[in-house]
């Protein structure tokens, strides 16, 4: 990858790498320095790595970084740990995304993760399962469950729609 | 082949079946007649079946034995159709397991649709600001080191040179001259020896900085210049080896000025003393008299430092030396100690 496709990278995918930190994290400063590490290294590797792969390096690079950093911080929860009852949502609520986006946030780091992936980027299992070094029966796992969960938070989503 | 009681029964059921040759038939009636205890085998019946109960036992234990694709998600197997149909779409035969699993169309076209708005939308309004931060640039080698060090080289060769080429022919200095109003005095100049009598009978201004206390008594009584000036001013006798090696000197020997008369020869001379003896040392005055001012009034940390040395110097025999150092303005700005194995230098704030 030359210094333009380097720079061509910074312009197209800054923005969704950022924006999936942050989602994950939810504080900006950690997420800035996370993307400033995530380039970092590109940068250190951008001669051994091909422009049609950056972007899937970048997601890899920076869902590493937040794995190590949530079990630094001891927030990984486990998937056993989620009781879907005592999650479940009762109140009225007028934007179906925000209640999403609110249920997403108490899913597991790893399950959060790779929705996220599935459904801001489109990637497919396969790609995920190359981003997180997962297989791919086990990300297929992961983004079953989380849907599971997710539709068990929102409860009835006629009151939502 | 002999037919003989050891493979008999196959021809006898190739017999029953009717697939028999007729070589081999007559084969077979032979060796029953000359064998009449095996006749009997003739009338087997051969049209036997299991019974189906039998057949009912084994599908109950293949059920418990089947497993389903959403035990490997530890979903209902419902639940985990309506996701993957949401998720990838399902195969004809899954189509037909979730019929089987929710019977209600009503009810199965809600719960899919549900499960199809599941799917998470970004936030396009979050945008990473500081992207020129990530972004490298390319530096160009323009100039090669070798080439650049060998181009600073030449250029340093030739502004040598140029140096010296221009110090051999450097053109004749023009002296200075003294200033005239007398524009149509063209009188020849006097001969150099008499024009060096006359610069060596100049007073030179003596180079020796004056006193401080000749300054302090300046800057208190700056219209008593008679005496500074006396003190100031001398005259130089030179001997006449000195005047030749001085007529000698290019400038000198090529002094030419015109006659002037002496009001312009004393201003030439006086205004260098005055400027020297009135500015420059009402300059230096005025600092000295700041300084004594400083003296007089110092700042308290400062008072605090000098008393303090009073009392070491009145404890220790005056082993203390202090000394103080003032800016162009006679502020004190440091101050020196020094002991005997002690050195200490300090700003003052």
């Amino acid at each position: 990858m030359t210094v333009e496709e380097f720079n061509q990278a910074v312009n197209q995918y800054s923005d969704s790498v950022y924006r999936f930190i942050l989602k994950n994290i939810k504080d900006e400063d950690k997420a800035k320095d996370i993307i400033q590490d995530t380039y970092e290294k590109l940068w250190k590797k951008h001669d051994e790595v091909n422009f049609l792969k950056v972007k899937s390096y970048l997601f890899s690079a920076a869902y590493h970084t937040l794995i190590d950093l949530t079990r630094r911080e001891k927030k990984q929860a486990q998937w056993d740990d989620v009781d879907f009852k005592n999650h479940s949502h009762t109140d009225g609520y007028t934007d179906l995304n925000e209640v999403l986006h609110q249920a997403v946030e108490r899913l597991p780091e790893t399950q959060r993760m790779v929705v996220m992936m599935r459904d801001y980027e489109g990637y497919s299992y396969k790609e995920i399962s190359e981003i997180t070094k997962l297989s791919e029966a086990q990300v297929k796992v992961y983004i079953f469950r989380a849907r599971k969960f997710l539709k068990e938070y929102i409860g009835n989503i006629e009151v939502l729609v | 082949m002999r037919i003989d009681k050891n493979n008999y029964e196959a021809y006898l059921l190739d017999y029953l079946e009717g697939s028999i040759s007729d070589q081999d038939k007559q084969l077979l009636l032979l060796f029953l007649d000359e064998h009449p205890e095996l006749k009997g085998d003739l009338e087997t019946d051969i049209n036997i079946s299991l019974e189906p109960e039998q057949v009912g036992v084994a599908c109950h234990f293949k059920d418990e034995l089947l497993k389903h694709e959403a035990q490997n998600y530890d979903l209902p197997a419902k639940d985990y159709l309506f996701i993957k149909k949401a998720e990838e779409g399902l195969t004809v035969s899954e189509e037909a397991e979730l019929l089987l699993a929710e019977p209600d169309e009503l009810a199965r076209e809600k719960e899919s649709a549900s499960y199809q708005q599941l799917r998470l939308q970004s936030d396009s309004q979050i945008t990473f600001d500081d992207k020129n931060k990530l972004r490298r640039f390319i530096l160009l080698p323009v100039l090669k080191q070798t080439v650049a060090r060998r181009g600073i080289a030449a250029v340093a060769s030739i502004a040598v040179i140029l140096s010296v080429w221009i110090n051999l022919n450097r053109p004749v200095i023009v002296e200075p001259t003294t200033a005239s109003n007398d524009k149509n005095n063209t009188q020849k100049i006097e001969a150099p020896a008499i024009a060096l009598n006359k610069i060596l009978e100049k007073p030179v201004v003596n180079q020796t900085q004056p006193s401080k206390d000749s300054l302090l008594e300046l800057s208190k009584n700056p219209m008593n210049k008679a005496q500074t000036k006396a003190d100031s001013t001398q005259k130089v006798t030179i001997t006449p080896e000195s005047a030749q090696y001085l007529a000698s000197i290019n400038q000198i020997k090529r002094f030419e000025s015109a006659p002037i008369n002496a009001y312009e020869h004393g201003l030439n001379v006086m205004m260098p003393q005055y400027m020297n003896n009135n500015l420059l040392r009402a300059e230096l005055a005025s600092i000295y008299q700041q300084i004594e001012q400083e003296e007089a009034t110092p700042s308290l940390s400062l008072a605090l430092v000098e008393g303090g040395v009073k009392v070491m110097n009145f404890l220790s025999k005056e082993s203390v030396k202090m000394n103080k150092y003032y800016n162009a303005d006679g502020k004190v700005v440091g101050y020196k100690l020094k002991g005997d194995n002690l050195e200490v230098n300090r700003r003052v704030k």
